[in-house]
């Protein structure tokens, strides 16, 4: 009955043992080897064929590629291409492991802030080391709006500065709340129709309205599941667009 | 021998009952009479002229009728000239038509404009999605900053009431950025390259 519960991390079995510190493996980092799984089969599994009319499996692997090729081209341009592999491989793990979480009984790991956190902290880096590497200081420009007075210039520039850090923060709050406030949401409502029912037959009557409204979440949480993955992977190809292109 | 008779009696029933003049009216109405069994128009003629593929008889038979009329005004032209009343008949039906479908096409045109994106546009929603946590996310910021510098350097409160507001001001320039008000920063304006 208690919708947190279903966060609760459990240790498998501990792998070793770092100073006087359990490395274990949890139920989080077994879902995300399932997914990895999943994903491993279907992306391997659909193109092994190499088939000229695609077949079903082999069409959702080339929607798929085609969905964020077109995405990072328009976001960053065809020289973001070099980066498709990351969005790429972002959004398939988060749309994986979205869906997952979805099924009952499961463990949906992004909605555990410490996944999307180092999610997004990967695309903060991989920006500012590429940006830097790319553009060496004229990166700092970013944060220099032109065409400012100089009076307000160092305020304006350090509200940019601002703007820039609290990216990885939106990044990951975003997903890690959308995941979380839905699935207690969905909790919440099915707890509804065992408590109901406890009341008898007019409360299995009762019960009826909350677990329509259980079917409908459960519509809307997949349409969020897909949309937060979708959202994480365009916000890193608009992050990507900062470093790459120094004039666009 | 007892299923039988039974089935027979049963028969019996439900034939008595075909009896009744409502029963016998409505199967001659739906039937039709049964000497006359051109019951459909085309029903002998070629197969592209079949009922079942028009279900406007009038067109089939407007069709044929003009088709005829093209046929024979190019065979023997001078001998037959089309009657006054045919081409008076011939553009009333083009203008209706012509109505008809300047209507159709308006009330499409009025759904989408050819330039903007369908409403189902998912990065619409994305963009929507966003709003909300881009502003969120600029005060955590500043607060996290204003707490930061006040526990280093000793300042409080001061760290944090300027840091905040700055935090407020990065949230709305974040909010501003992606709903469009504001153009995104590039590093070089426009015009330098």
């Amino acid at each position: 009955m208690d919708p947190i519960h279903q966060f609760e991390i459990k240790n498998l079995f501990v792998l070793t043992r770092i100073g006087g510190h359990e490395i274990a493996f949890t139920n989080s980092a077994l879902y995300m080897v399932i997914a990895l799984a999943v994903i491993s089969a279907l992306m391997i599994g659909a193109t092994t064929s190499r088939a000229l009319v695609p077949g079903r499996m082999q069409s959702i692997a080339e929607i798929s590629y085609e969905f964020i090729a077109n995405t990072l081209r328009q976001s960053a341009g065809s020289e973001g291409m070099k980066f498709f592999p990351l969005v790429f491989t972002l959004f398939m793990f988060i749309l994986t492991v979205n869906m997952l979480g979805l099924i009952p009984y499961t463990f949906t790991v992004t909605s555990h802030i410490i996944i999307t956190v180092s999610l997004a902290l990967l695309v903060f880096l991989t920006v500012i080391v590429y940006g830097f590497k790319k553009n060496g200081l004229r990166f700092f420009k970013l944060f220099v709006p032109s065409g400012i007075p100089i009076v307000i210039l160092p305020l304006v520039t350090f509200i940019e500065v601002l703007s820039f850090i609290s990216r990885p923060i939106s990044h990951s709050v975003r997903l890690f709340a959308n995941m979380l406030a839905g699935h207690i949401t969905l909790k919440v409502f099915a707890g509804f129709v065992t408590m109901l029912g406890a009341a008898g037959f007019f409360g299995w009557m009762g019960a009826v309205l909350p677990l329509g409204l259980t079917v409908a979440l459960t519509a809307l949480e997949l349409l969020v599941a897909f949309l937060q993955a979708y959202v994480f992977a365009i916000l890193t190809c608009i992050y990507l667009n900062d470093a790459i292109h120094p004039g666009h | 021998m007892l299923i039988p008779t039974a089935h027979h009696d049963a028969f019996r029933v439900s034939r008595t009952l075909d009896k009744s003049p409502i029963q016998k009216a409505f199967q001659l109405v739906s039937q039709g009479p049964a000497v006359l069994d051109l019951t459909r128009p085309g029903q002998y003629g070629p197969r592209g002229l079949g009922a079942a593929d028009c279900r406007d008889l009038s067109v089939v038979f407007a069709g044929v009728e003009s088709m005829a009329d093209d046929a024979r005004d190019q065979h023997d032209k001078d001998d037959r000239k089309l009657q006054p009343t045919d081409e008076a008949a011939l553009s009333a039906r083009f203008q209706r038509l012509g109505e008809r479908l300047g209507k159709l096409n308006r009330s499409r045109a009025s759904d989408r404009q050819p330039g903007e994106p369908p409403a189902s546009d998912p990065s619409a929603i994305a963009r929507g999605l966003r709003l909300s946590v881009e502003l969120v996310a600029g005060v955590l910021v500043g607060a996290g900053i204003g707490w930061l510098l006040d526990r280093w350097l000793g300042i409080s409160p001061w760290g944090m009431i300027v840091f905040l507001l700055l935090g407020f001001a990065a949230g709305v320039l974040n909010v501003m950025r992606v709903a469009g008000v504001v153009q995104p920063n590039k590093l070089d304006p426009p015009g330098s390259k």
